[in-house]
Protein backbone atom coordinates (compact mmCIF):
# COMPACT_ATOMS: atom_id res chain seq x y z
CA UNK A 1 0.00 0.00 0.00
CA UNK A 2 1.98 2.98 -1.59
CA UNK A 3 -0.42 5.27 -0.72
CA UNK A 4 -0.08 4.74 3.07
CA UNK A 5 3.05 5.39 2.93
CA UNK A 6 2.56 8.32 0.37
CA UNK A 7 0.16 9.55 3.22
CA UNK A 8 2.29 9.20 6.46
CA UNK A 9 5.48 10.68 4.61
CA UNK A 10 2.91 13.89 3.15
CA UNK A 11 1.97 14.37 7.19
CA UNK A 12 4.89 13.76 8.88
CA UNK A 13 5.90 16.66 6.96
CA UNK A 14 2.88 18.97 7.23
CA UNK A 15 3.08 19.47 10.70
CA UNK A 16 5.88 21.37 11.53
CA UNK A 17 4.19 23.75 14.08
CA UNK A 18 2.52 20.69 16.03
CA UNK A 19 5.67 19.04 16.43
CA UNK A 20 7.33 19.20 19.97
CA UNK A 21 10.75 20.62 19.95
CA UNK A 22 12.78 21.03 23.62
CA UNK A 23 15.54 22.59 23.98
CA UNK A 24 18.82 20.94 25.18
CA UNK A 25 18.20 22.69 28.63
CA UNK A 26 14.26 21.21 28.78
CA UNK A 27 15.98 17.90 27.73
CA UNK A 28 18.40 18.00 30.58
CA UNK A 29 15.62 18.61 32.42
CA UNK A 30 13.72 15.62 31.34
CA UNK A 31 16.44 13.00 32.05
CA UNK A 32 15.70 14.56 35.45
CA UNK A 33 12.50 14.45 36.08
CA UNK A 34 10.37 11.92 37.68
CA UNK A 35 8.76 9.21 35.94
CA UNK A 36 4.98 8.61 36.59
CA UNK A 37 4.84 5.28 33.85
CA UNK A 38 3.03 2.33 35.29
CA UNK A 39 6.76 0.18 36.05
CA UNK A 40 8.13 3.46 37.77
CA UNK A 41 4.99 3.24 39.89
CA UNK A 42 5.54 0.50 41.29
CA UNK A 43 9.35 0.30 41.69
CA UNK A 44 8.91 3.82 43.91
CA UNK A 45 5.60 1.37 45.88
CA UNK A 46 8.15 -1.01 46.64
CA UNK A 47 10.85 0.98 47.44
CA UNK A 48 8.91 2.50 50.21
CA UNK A 49 8.28 -0.93 51.30
CA UNK A 50 11.71 -1.43 51.64
CA UNK A 51 12.00 1.41 53.47
CA UNK A 52 8.98 1.01 55.57
CA UNK A 53 11.17 -2.31 56.24
CA UNK A 54 14.35 -1.28 57.52
CA UNK A 55 12.26 2.02 59.40
CA UNK A 56 10.27 -1.56 61.52
CA UNK A 57 13.40 -2.62 62.34
CA UNK A 58 14.59 0.35 64.08
CA UNK A 59 11.21 0.96 65.70
CA UNK A 60 11.43 -2.98 67.26
CA UNK A 61 14.96 -2.16 68.03
CA UNK A 62 13.79 0.99 70.03
CA UNK A 63 10.44 -1.32 71.90
CA UNK A 64 13.27 -3.85 72.96
CA UNK A 65 15.57 -0.94 74.59
CA UNK A 66 12.74 0.32 76.77
CA UNK A 67 11.18 -2.77 77.14
CA UNK A 68 13.05 -4.63 79.74
CA UNK A 69 10.31 -7.89 79.76
CA UNK A 70 12.80 -11.04 78.81
CA UNK A 71 9.88 -12.83 77.05
CA UNK A 72 8.98 -9.61 74.69
CA UNK A 73 12.79 -9.08 73.65
CA UNK A 74 13.07 -12.42 72.47
CA UNK A 75 9.78 -11.91 70.42
CA UNK A 76 10.84 -8.79 69.14
CA UNK A 77 14.28 -10.14 68.57
CA UNK A 78 12.90 -13.06 66.68
CA UNK A 79 10.86 -10.13 64.36
CA UNK A 80 13.94 -7.95 64.04
CA UNK A 81 15.92 -10.64 62.65
CA UNK A 82 13.25 -11.82 60.22
CA UNK A 83 12.92 -8.29 59.44
CA UNK A 84 16.47 -7.62 58.83
CA UNK A 85 16.67 -10.71 56.24
CA UNK A 86 12.88 -9.71 55.14
CA UNK A 87 14.69 -6.42 54.14
CA UNK A 88 18.01 -7.73 52.37
CA UNK A 89 15.88 -10.42 50.43
CA UNK A 90 13.65 -6.85 49.38
CA UNK A 91 16.60 -4.72 48.82
CA UNK A 92 18.63 -7.46 46.44
CA UNK A 93 15.50 -7.95 44.72
CA UNK A 94 14.55 -4.75 44.08
CA UNK A 95 17.94 -3.94 42.17
CA UNK A 96 17.22 -7.02 40.31
CA UNK A 97 14.01 -5.77 38.96
CA UNK A 98 15.47 -2.38 38.31
CA UNK A 99 18.11 -3.75 36.34
CA UNK A 100 15.59 -5.87 34.39
CA UNK A 101 13.29 -2.78 33.27
CA UNK A 102 14.35 -2.28 29.89
CA UNK A 103 12.29 -0.21 27.70
CA UNK A 104 13.95 -0.90 24.67
CA UNK A 105 14.12 -4.87 24.85
CA UNK A 106 10.82 -7.28 23.67
CA UNK A 107 8.24 -5.38 26.10
CA UNK A 108 6.16 -8.38 26.82
CA UNK A 109 8.91 -10.56 28.34
CA UNK A 110 9.99 -6.80 30.33
CA UNK A 111 6.15 -6.72 31.43
CA UNK A 112 5.62 -10.32 32.21
CA UNK A 113 8.95 -10.38 34.57
CA UNK A 114 8.33 -7.39 36.09
CA UNK A 115 5.03 -8.41 36.56
CA UNK A 116 5.68 -11.67 37.95
CA UNK A 117 8.75 -10.61 40.24
CA UNK A 118 6.84 -7.87 41.93
CA UNK A 119 3.67 -10.01 42.65
CA UNK A 120 6.02 -12.66 44.27
CA UNK A 121 7.60 -9.71 46.37
CA UNK A 122 3.67 -9.41 47.61
CA UNK A 123 3.26 -13.00 47.43
CA UNK A 124 6.55 -13.47 49.98
CA UNK A 125 5.25 -10.51 52.09
CA UNK A 126 2.13 -11.62 52.79
CA UNK A 127 3.74 -15.15 53.62
CA UNK A 128 6.37 -13.85 55.91
CA UNK A 129 3.65 -11.30 57.56
CA UNK A 130 1.99 -14.71 58.59
CA UNK A 131 4.05 -15.68 60.69
CA UNK A 132 5.51 -12.84 62.05
CA UNK A 133 1.76 -11.56 62.91
CA UNK A 134 1.00 -14.74 66.03
CA UNK A 135 4.49 -13.17 67.12
CA UNK A 136 4.21 -9.40 67.07
CA UNK A 137 0.87 -10.01 68.55
CA UNK A 138 2.24 -12.06 71.29
CA UNK A 139 4.99 -9.45 71.81
CA UNK A 140 2.08 -6.43 71.73
CA UNK A 141 -0.15 -8.72 74.28
CA UNK A 142 2.81 -9.24 76.59
CA UNK A 143 3.82 -5.76 76.79
CA UNK A 144 0.24 -4.70 77.13
CA UNK A 145 -0.46 -6.71 79.78
CA UNK A 146 2.84 -5.62 82.35
CA UNK A 147 2.58 -1.75 81.29
CA UNK A 148 0.63 -1.60 84.50
CA UNK A 149 1.95 -3.69 86.98
CA UNK A 150 3.91 -6.80 87.00
CA UNK A 151 1.42 -9.70 85.14
CA UNK A 152 3.77 -12.19 84.52
CA UNK A 153 1.46 -14.94 86.44
CA UNK A 154 -1.39 -14.57 83.69
CA UNK A 155 0.27 -17.13 81.82
CA UNK A 156 -0.28 -20.00 85.07
CA UNK A 157 -3.54 -20.11 84.44
CA UNK A 158 -5.41 -21.85 81.24
CA UNK A 159 -8.00 -19.27 81.17
CA UNK A 160 -4.58 -16.58 80.50
CA UNK A 161 -3.05 -19.29 77.37
CA UNK A 162 -6.55 -19.41 76.17
CA UNK A 163 -7.28 -15.57 75.85
CA UNK A 164 -3.99 -15.18 74.24
CA UNK A 165 -4.78 -17.98 72.12
CA UNK A 166 -8.31 -16.02 71.27
CA UNK A 167 -6.24 -12.97 70.55
CA UNK A 168 -4.05 -14.51 68.22
CA UNK A 169 -6.96 -16.46 66.37
CA UNK A 170 -8.48 -12.88 65.89
CA UNK A 171 -5.78 -10.91 65.16
CA UNK A 172 -3.72 -12.70 62.60
CA UNK A 173 -6.37 -13.48 60.00
CA UNK A 174 -7.41 -9.30 60.63
CA UNK A 175 -3.91 -8.73 59.89
CA UNK A 176 -3.34 -10.44 57.22
CA UNK A 177 -6.31 -9.69 55.35
CA UNK A 178 -5.61 -6.19 56.45
CA UNK A 179 -1.79 -6.63 54.54
CA UNK A 180 -3.33 -7.92 51.50
CA UNK A 181 -6.02 -5.07 51.25
CA UNK A 182 -2.75 -2.53 51.98
CA UNK A 183 -0.87 -4.05 48.98
CA UNK A 184 -4.33 -4.86 46.87
CA UNK A 185 -5.07 -0.55 47.59
CA UNK A 186 -1.34 0.09 47.14
CA UNK A 187 -0.23 -2.29 44.13
CA UNK A 188 -3.19 -3.34 42.54
CA UNK A 189 -4.90 -1.00 39.86
CA UNK A 190 -0.89 -0.42 38.42
CA UNK A 191 -0.71 -4.56 38.45
CA UNK A 192 -4.22 -4.37 36.95
CA UNK A 193 -2.93 -2.10 34.06
CA UNK A 194 0.43 -4.03 33.35
CA UNK A 195 -1.88 -7.41 33.50
CA UNK A 196 -3.63 -5.41 30.80
CA UNK A 197 -1.27 -4.65 28.71
CA UNK A 198 0.05 -8.04 28.89
CA UNK A 199 -2.88 -9.40 27.89
CA UNK A 200 -3.11 -6.98 25.03
CA UNK A 201 0.30 -8.29 23.51
CA UNK A 202 -0.74 -11.74 24.41
CA UNK A 203 -4.04 -11.45 22.11
CA UNK A 204 -1.91 -9.70 19.51
CA UNK A 205 -0.23 -13.07 19.56
CA UNK A 206 -2.86 -15.29 19.29
CA UNK B 1 27.01 7.42 26.19
CA UNK B 2 27.94 10.40 28.19
CA UNK B 3 24.61 13.10 28.96
CA UNK B 4 25.64 15.66 26.16
CA UNK B 5 26.05 12.89 23.87
CA UNK B 6 22.87 11.82 24.26
CA UNK B 7 20.78 14.65 24.20
CA UNK B 8 22.52 16.17 21.53
CA UNK B 9 21.43 12.05 19.93
CA UNK B 10 17.48 12.77 21.01
CA UNK B 11 17.54 16.46 19.53
CA UNK B 12 18.66 15.46 16.33
CA UNK B 13 16.25 12.05 16.00
CA UNK B 14 13.41 13.95 17.71
CA UNK B 15 11.22 13.57 15.07
CA UNK B 16 11.06 9.78 15.72
CA UNK B 17 9.23 10.64 18.77
CA UNK B 18 7.05 13.33 17.28
CA UNK B 19 5.99 10.75 15.16
CA UNK B 20 4.80 7.99 17.89
CA UNK B 21 3.34 11.26 19.79
CA UNK B 22 1.81 12.18 16.81
CA UNK B 23 -0.12 9.27 16.59
CA UNK B 24 -0.82 8.38 20.20
CA UNK B 25 -1.20 11.72 21.81
CA UNK B 26 -3.84 14.52 21.28
CA UNK B 27 -2.78 17.35 23.45
CA UNK B 28 0.12 19.80 22.72
CA UNK B 29 0.38 19.49 26.51
CA UNK B 30 0.17 15.57 26.42
CA UNK B 31 2.67 15.95 24.06
CA UNK B 32 5.28 17.58 25.60
CA UNK B 33 4.51 15.49 28.74
CA UNK B 34 4.83 12.14 26.76
CA UNK B 35 8.21 13.52 24.72
CA UNK B 36 10.03 14.16 27.99
CA UNK B 37 8.88 10.19 29.58
CA UNK B 38 10.34 9.22 26.69
CA UNK B 39 13.28 10.91 27.23
CA UNK B 40 14.03 10.10 30.69
CA UNK B 41 12.90 6.18 29.63
CA UNK B 42 15.72 6.60 27.09
CA UNK B 43 18.00 7.61 29.37
CA UNK B 44 17.61 5.06 31.74
CA UNK B 45 17.87 2.55 29.12
CA UNK B 46 20.94 4.09 27.50
CA UNK B 47 23.55 1.75 29.49
CA UNK B 48 21.66 -1.03 28.08
CA UNK B 49 22.36 -0.12 24.24
CA UNK B 50 25.11 -1.62 22.85
CA UNK B 51 25.09 -0.07 19.15
CA UNK B 52 23.70 -3.47 18.08
CA UNK B 53 21.09 -0.91 16.33
CA UNK B 54 20.94 2.10 15.00
CA UNK B 55 20.07 4.71 17.60
CA UNK B 56 16.51 5.69 15.22
CA UNK B 57 15.61 2.43 15.65
CA UNK B 58 16.52 1.58 19.77
CA UNK B 59 14.98 5.68 19.84
CA UNK B 60 11.70 4.01 18.25
CA UNK B 61 11.28 1.00 20.55
CA UNK B 62 11.54 2.85 23.73
CA UNK B 63 9.28 5.32 22.18
CA UNK B 64 6.87 3.12 21.34
CA UNK B 65 7.61 0.88 24.73
CA UNK B 66 7.24 3.94 27.00
CA UNK B 67 3.59 4.98 25.41
CA UNK B 68 2.06 1.87 25.50
CA UNK B 69 2.99 1.25 29.22
CA UNK B 70 2.44 4.92 30.44
CA UNK B 71 -0.01 4.99 33.41
CA UNK B 72 -2.37 6.25 31.01
CA UNK B 73 -5.22 6.22 34.33
CA UNK B 74 -3.00 8.60 36.30
CA UNK B 75 -2.28 10.92 33.57
CA UNK B 76 -3.96 13.37 31.30
CA UNK B 77 -3.68 11.23 28.54
CA UNK B 78 -6.88 10.12 27.06
CA UNK B 79 -7.77 7.86 24.22
CA UNK B 80 -10.54 9.99 22.78
CA UNK B 81 -12.92 9.57 20.20
CA UNK B 82 -10.54 10.76 17.40
CA UNK B 83 -12.78 13.39 15.83
CA UNK B 84 -12.48 15.14 19.04
CA UNK B 85 -8.82 15.16 18.91
CA UNK B 86 -8.71 16.28 15.38
CA UNK B 87 -11.00 19.19 16.42
CA UNK B 88 -8.38 20.09 18.81
CA UNK B 89 -5.52 19.93 16.56
CA UNK B 90 -6.04 20.90 12.82
CA UNK B 91 -3.42 19.95 10.70
CA UNK B 92 -2.15 21.71 7.59
CA UNK B 93 -4.66 22.32 4.88
CA UNK B 94 -1.67 21.46 3.15
CA UNK B 95 -1.88 17.99 3.53
CA UNK B 96 -4.47 16.20 1.82
CA UNK B 97 -8.00 14.75 2.66
CA UNK B 98 -6.73 11.31 1.92
CA UNK B 99 -4.21 11.48 3.77
CA UNK B 100 -5.78 12.87 6.72
CA UNK B 101 -8.46 10.29 6.65
CA UNK B 102 -6.10 7.80 6.86
CA UNK B 103 -4.36 8.66 9.40
CA UNK B 104 -7.59 9.17 11.60
CA UNK B 105 -8.20 5.15 10.46
CA UNK B 106 -4.59 4.53 11.77
CA UNK B 107 -5.38 6.21 14.71
CA UNK B 108 -8.32 4.77 15.26
CA UNK B 109 -6.50 1.39 15.79
CA UNK B 110 -5.58 -0.35 18.62
CA UNK B 111 -2.09 0.69 20.45
CA UNK B 112 -0.24 -2.75 19.19
CA UNK B 113 -1.64 -2.63 15.79
CA UNK B 114 -0.55 1.16 15.41
CA UNK B 115 2.57 0.77 16.47
CA UNK B 116 2.67 -2.56 13.78
CA UNK B 117 1.67 0.02 11.39
CA UNK B 118 3.69 2.91 12.16
CA UNK B 119 6.83 0.82 12.41
CA UNK B 120 5.94 -0.56 8.76
CA UNK B 121 5.46 2.56 7.20
CA UNK B 122 8.96 4.25 8.86
CA UNK B 123 10.54 0.96 6.30
CA UNK B 124 11.38 -1.51 9.49
CA UNK B 125 11.56 -4.92 8.33
CA UNK B 126 9.44 -7.67 9.47
CA UNK B 127 11.99 -9.30 11.82
CA UNK B 128 12.70 -5.61 13.66
CA UNK B 129 8.94 -5.26 14.34
CA UNK B 130 8.59 -8.89 15.78
CA UNK B 131 11.41 -8.16 18.11
CA UNK B 132 10.51 -4.55 18.84
CA UNK B 133 6.93 -5.31 19.86
CA UNK B 134 7.45 -9.08 21.26
CA UNK B 135 5.14 -10.85 18.54
CA UNK B 136 6.23 -13.51 15.82
CA UNK B 137 7.25 -12.63 12.55
CA UNK B 138 4.76 -14.83 10.55
CA UNK B 139 2.46 -12.63 12.91
CA UNK B 140 3.59 -9.51 11.89
CA UNK B 141 3.44 -9.97 8.50
CA UNK B 142 0.00 -11.31 9.24
CA UNK B 143 -1.38 -8.08 10.84
CA UNK B 144 0.23 -6.17 8.27
CA UNK B 145 -2.18 -7.22 6.03
CA UNK B 146 -4.97 -7.83 8.02
CA UNK B 147 -4.42 -4.29 9.22
CA UNK B 148 -3.99 -2.56 5.30
CA UNK B 149 -7.19 -4.41 4.60
CA UNK B 150 -8.93 -2.39 7.41
CA UNK B 151 -7.50 0.37 6.67
CA UNK B 152 -8.28 -0.17 2.86
CA UNK B 153 -11.93 -0.68 4.00
CA UNK B 154 -12.50 2.53 6.42
CA UNK B 155 -11.02 4.40 3.73
CA UNK B 156 -13.51 3.55 1.18
CA UNK B 157 -16.43 3.42 3.82
CA UNK B 158 -15.56 6.99 4.05
CA UNK B 159 -15.46 7.65 0.27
Amino acid sequence: MDELKKAWNELKGNNPSENIRLDINELQESIRSKSVGVIETLHKKLRLKTWFVWGGIVFFLGIIYLDTNPITDILLYIITVVYFISGIILTKERKIIKDEIDLSKNLKTTLETFQFKVKRILRYEELIGLILYPISASAGFIVGLNIEHDNSDFFDTTKGWLIWAVVIGVLTPLCHWFAKWMNKKAFGKYLKQLEEDINELNKQEG
Amino acid sequence: MNEELFLSKVKEHEGIINKILYLYVDTQEDKKDMYQEIVLQAWKSMSRFRGDSKFSTWLYRVGLNTVMTFNRKESRIQQQPLETSFDLEQPSTEVSDRSLKLMQAIKLLNDIDKSIITLHLEDYSHDEIAEMIGITKNNVTVKIHRIKDELKRKLQANG
